[in-house]
């Protein structure tokens, strides 16, 4: 039994031009421990699951679709129930932790905010988890009391995924948490990721756009195309063996220093607009192997090889 | 032959008594038709030393020679003419083209500053050319549009586009993909190689990816807290880093494939220092894991260890 | 580089807000009222053509004042005497302002300073007392009051360009401008006005505003030409003319309600192309 079944999740938003279809029929599951990676680049609607998650979408809404957590499901229940949900069971850390935090509070009293306004304990019991979830991210407890300006840019995401685990959640999503980090400092947040997410049997959902990113963090990856799910995989075969077009473009666009001489492939075009998608496969404008069915009939996802599911009309191949 | 000859430059920007060294002494020759890389994380001093290169910013010590000839101590309107020569692609595709200009007007300025305009068929037939040659469609109802109208890729080549039209020989590439999607990224890198074969275009490029610097240059300068700690061919830098800070990048750059033994050393390095406050000695000391006394005392000195391939450690 | 494209896009955002367009058909139509004068004016408002201080009737919609001029009339040419002061000292303080503010802002340093100081010291002076004895000594006349107004009233303009000068200097696009080789004068035309006309424009809308409200207050004290008769003109011969006293109404409502819609419909269109510049940077 996984742990979050997501099934056909459309979340738009309603604007002047007509209805952004961000995320139009989203399906995934996570089970317990595991971590899933979604990759995808700007626009493609990973924040928007993110937030759909997590009920917080503004300026539009889910429109269809199911989330199921635990057995609970999330869409369907009135919000004072959800925020008991919230942050119990399914947190976040949000993009860019340096303007996530509040300038003028210190690290320790914003963590004890986010324990205090999700359950009753004393001050003092909350400055004590705290200081507990800041040693499991690896900072000295003692820096609860500094200000987010006067720690570097790593620590301040590692005190965001410390609040995160305030209430011991079941699933985290973490969205481009390292995306604005250097590349040591990212390596170091990675692998604390990694730990935490098996020292405490955490289910993690990683977006971001950078599949070697991913390629380190993450069991599975779903790869995200203009609001949908184009190919989803355990991580190993998904990188080894892609099915999808725009999975192999992807992996092209890379620079791969440890080879020699291989070229990156450049893809054309741009990502489509969302309130008038490309008819039948959203891709088809920009494949390299573009057949007539896929300017007309969507690709439903289908399971290929095992644990392996594409959305593409094209037969599958050996990667 | 020499194209650009930087000798021993230092900038300190004032901030009350306390000096940021953000480029402390950094010496180093591009070649003609070359693509020099300059690596570095944020702090490194790169984006200073890109604007240093130019003229943009002044350096507070130091010579920047093009041909032969100092930059440094030329006036405002010998530099103005000079910049025919050298030109700058921005990081941000976002705000480096005027909102308010559309895509000719951005590209016919360099040309209208430098009343290179002739009249308007001839003005039209440059700024045509210079968009083929940036991959972009040389049609009205492209250069009538604005910058929002633009994707990042679009706009990234506008940009790329304005720094050509005046037929620069040399051009400084500040991260100019580190804003891109992965897909785009590569169409622009792929155009930068062609344009680098095309029109032996020499070019300094700033990045932070290393896996990038690689796959576009020919030689690669790795930075650190304003200096120089490595300098050679690409292939060196990459396949045989000598510098424990080079080494320390190689490492913590995540491969294509999971690998459980990835970064395993990384673990407790320390991040890079902020403020004015350097660490003496060598900068790189404190993150060092073969740092020995004489490290934390005296700073290393650039000094050529192997043919063409500069060091500045005490421990090489 | 206005395009009609973008002229349509402009108007489809500023005609959502009922003020402003409300705004802009009050402007519009005193504008063509004023031109019209002649045309439009039942009579002459040099002529006596009725009996002094007539209640309004049909003959006279506005009745007449203590001369027995038609106050409508009356009303109609003096428009043109209170929108052209009006629109004349909001161009000059808009030009001067503008200037001002962006050679401030941009080359920064003892230009900056120095025009920082004069504008303080401007600042500082108290304005009313000012005009007064400006316009004291100068004689009374519209262009005196042009001049007292525009001398006093630059400064405020001068400052808020010169803050969106100060963001917009950093901008890449204007460091992309200098490494092209652009020269500072180039650079403060063709790349820092045209991404602050927004701000001149909706300041310079508020500033017919304040002209037109200080011009009337000016010669509301006697200060106003008294053979250009503007509203505020008339407004001061009813009032020692003693229509207060008399309780004649139809003299004293008509120029004050001008003037109050007026700069009502100023304000109205000043704010709504604020916003919609405010919006239009913050689109992205």
């Amino acid at each position: 039994m996984p742990l979050l079944t997501v099934d056909n999740l459309r979340t738009y938003y309603f604007t002047q031009r007509g209805a952004i279809r961000a995320v139009d029929g989203v399906s995934f599951t996570v089970d317990k421990g595991q971590s899933l990676g979604i990759a995808g680049e700007s626009g493609c609607g990973k924040s928007t699951v993110a937030l759909s998650l997590m009920r917080l979408i503004k300026g539009g809404r889910v429109v269809e679709g199911s989330i199921i957590l635990d057995g609970l499901s999330l869409l369907e229940m009135p919000q004072r129930e959800f925020n008991h949900v919230r942050w119990r069971k399914i947190s976040l850390v949000p993009q860019a932790a340096m303007g996530a935090l509040n300038p003028v509070y210190r690290i320790g009293d914003q963590i004890v905010e986010a324990i205090r306004a999700h359950v009753r304990v004393s001050k003092p019991e909350a400055w004590a988890r705290a200081g507990e979830l800041l040693r499991q991210v690896e900072i000295d407890p003692s820096r609860a009391r500094n200000y987010p300006h006067e720690l570097s840019g790593g620590m301040c995401q590692r005190a965001m995924i410390a609040m995160a685990l305030a209430l011991n959640p079941d699933l985290v999503i973490a969205d481009e948490p390292t995306t604005a980090l250097d590349v040591v400092t990212q390596a170091q947040v990675l692998k604390l990721l990694r730990r935490l997410q098996r020292g405490l049997n955490l289910s993690v959902i990683f977006i971001s756009h950078d599949l070697s990113t991913l390629a380190q963090a993450s069991d599975r990856i779903a790869i995200m195309y203009a609001g949908k799910t184009v190919e989803i995989g355990d991580t190993l075969a998904l990188l080894r063996q892609p099915q999808h077009p725009y999975t192999r473009a992807l992996l092209g666009s890379f620079p791969d220093i440890k080879s020699t001489g291989r070229r990156i492939s450049a893809l054309p075009g741009s990502p489509p607009d969302l309130v008038a998608p490309p008819s039948g496969c959203r891709f088809h404008p920009r494949c390299p192997a573009v057949l007539g069915i896929c300017t007309i009939k969507e690709p439903a996802m289908t399971e290929v090889l095992p644990r392996h599911y594409v959305a593409c009309h094209l037969p599958s191949s050996k990667g | 032959m020499k194209k650009l000859f930087p000798l021993k430059r230092t900038s300190i920007f004032r901030g009350k008594q306390l000096y940021v060294r953000a480029v402390d002494g950094i010496s180093f020759e591009i070649a003609r038709g070359e693509a020099f890389g300059i690596v570095g994380e944020s702090g490194s001093g790169k984006t200073t030393l890109a604007r240093l290169i130019l003229r943009l910013i002044e350096p507070t010590e130091g010579l920047v020679f093009f041909r032969d000839r100092d930059i440094t101590s030329l006036n405002a309107s010998e530099m103005k003419k000079l910049r025919r020569q050298m030109q700058i692609i921005f990081q941000d595709p976002y705000s480096s083209l005027d909102p308010r200009k559309d895509v000719f007007s951005t590209i016919a300025e360099p040309l209208r500053v430098h009343q290179l305009a002739g009249d308007a068929s001839t003005l039209e037939k440059k700024v045509r050319e210079t968009l083929k040659l940036v991959e972009l469609p040389p049609s009205e109802s492209f250069t009538s549009k604005m910058p929002d109208e633009l994707s990042g890729g679009e706009r990234q080549r506008v940009g790329i586009a304005r720094a050509l039209v005046l037929g620069p020989e040399f051009v400084v590439a500040d991260e100019p993909v580190s804003m891109l999607d992965a897909s785009v990224k590569a169409g622009i890198v792929s155009l930068l190689v062609d344009l680098k074969q095309k029109i032996g275009l020499t070019c300094a490029f700033i990045t932070h990816e290393i896996g990038l610097a690689y796959y576009i240059c020919d030689r690669i300068a790795v930075m650190y807290l304003g200096r120089i700690v490595e300098l050679g061919s690409a292939d060196e830098i990459i396949h045989e880093p000598l510098h424990p800070y080079t080494r320390l990048l190689m490492e913590a750059v995540p491969p294509l494939y999971p690998d459980e033994n990835w970064a395993s050393t990384i673990v407790q390095r320390g991040e890079l220092p902020t403020g004015a406050g350097l660490p003496c000695g060598c900068r790189f000391h404190p993150r060092c894991t073969e740092a020995q006394g004489i490290c934390r005392n005296k700073e290393p000195e650039l000094a050529e260890l192997k043919r063409d391939h500069y060091i500045a450690c005490h421990l090489r | 580089m206005l395009k009609k494209r973008r002229l349509a896009e402009f108007w489809q955002i500023y005609s959502q807000r009922q003020s402003a367009v409300f705004g802009l058909a009050v402007v519009a139509s005193f504008a063509v009222a004023v031109i019209l004068a002649p045309l439009i004016a039942p009579y002459d408002p040099g002529q006596k053509v009725g009996a002094a201080f007539e209640a309004p009737s049909w003959k006279h919609l506005m009745g007449t004042n203590d001369i027995g001029v038609d106050v409508l009339s009356e009303l109609i040419f003096a428009g043109r005497i209170s929108l052209t002061v009006g629109i004349i000292a909001a161009g000059i303080i808009t030009l001067a302002g503008s200037a001002v503010g962006i050679v401030s802002g941009y080359l920064g340093g003892v230009v900056d300073e120095v025009l920082m100081r004069i504008t303080d010291i401007v600042l500082t002076l108290p304005r009313l007392p000012l005009m007064l004895v400006m316009a004291a000594y100068l004689g009374a006349g519209m262009w005196t009051i042009i001049f007292v107004i525009s001398v006093v009233g630059w400064t405020s303009l001068a400052r808020q360009v010169r803050s969106q000068v100060l963001s917009v200097r950093e901008s890449t696009f204007v460091e992309a401008a200098r490494a092209i080789g652009a020269g500072n004068a180039h650079i403060m035309v063709n790349s820092i006005l045209p991404n602050i006309g927004g701000i001149i424009i909706a300041n310079g809308v508020m500033e017919i505003m304040f002209a037109i409200l200080t011009e009337a207050g000016l010669s509301f004290l006697g200060l106003g030409d008294p053979t250009h008769k503007s509203w505020g003109v008339m407004l001061y011969f009813a009032q020692i003319q003693g229509a207060f006293l008399r309780g004649a109404w139809w003299w004293i409502l008509p120029p004050g309600l001008c003037i109050a819609l007026f700069s009502c419909a100023c304000n109205f269109i000043g704010t709504a192309v604020n916003d919609l510049f405010g919006l239009k940077l913050g689109k992205r």
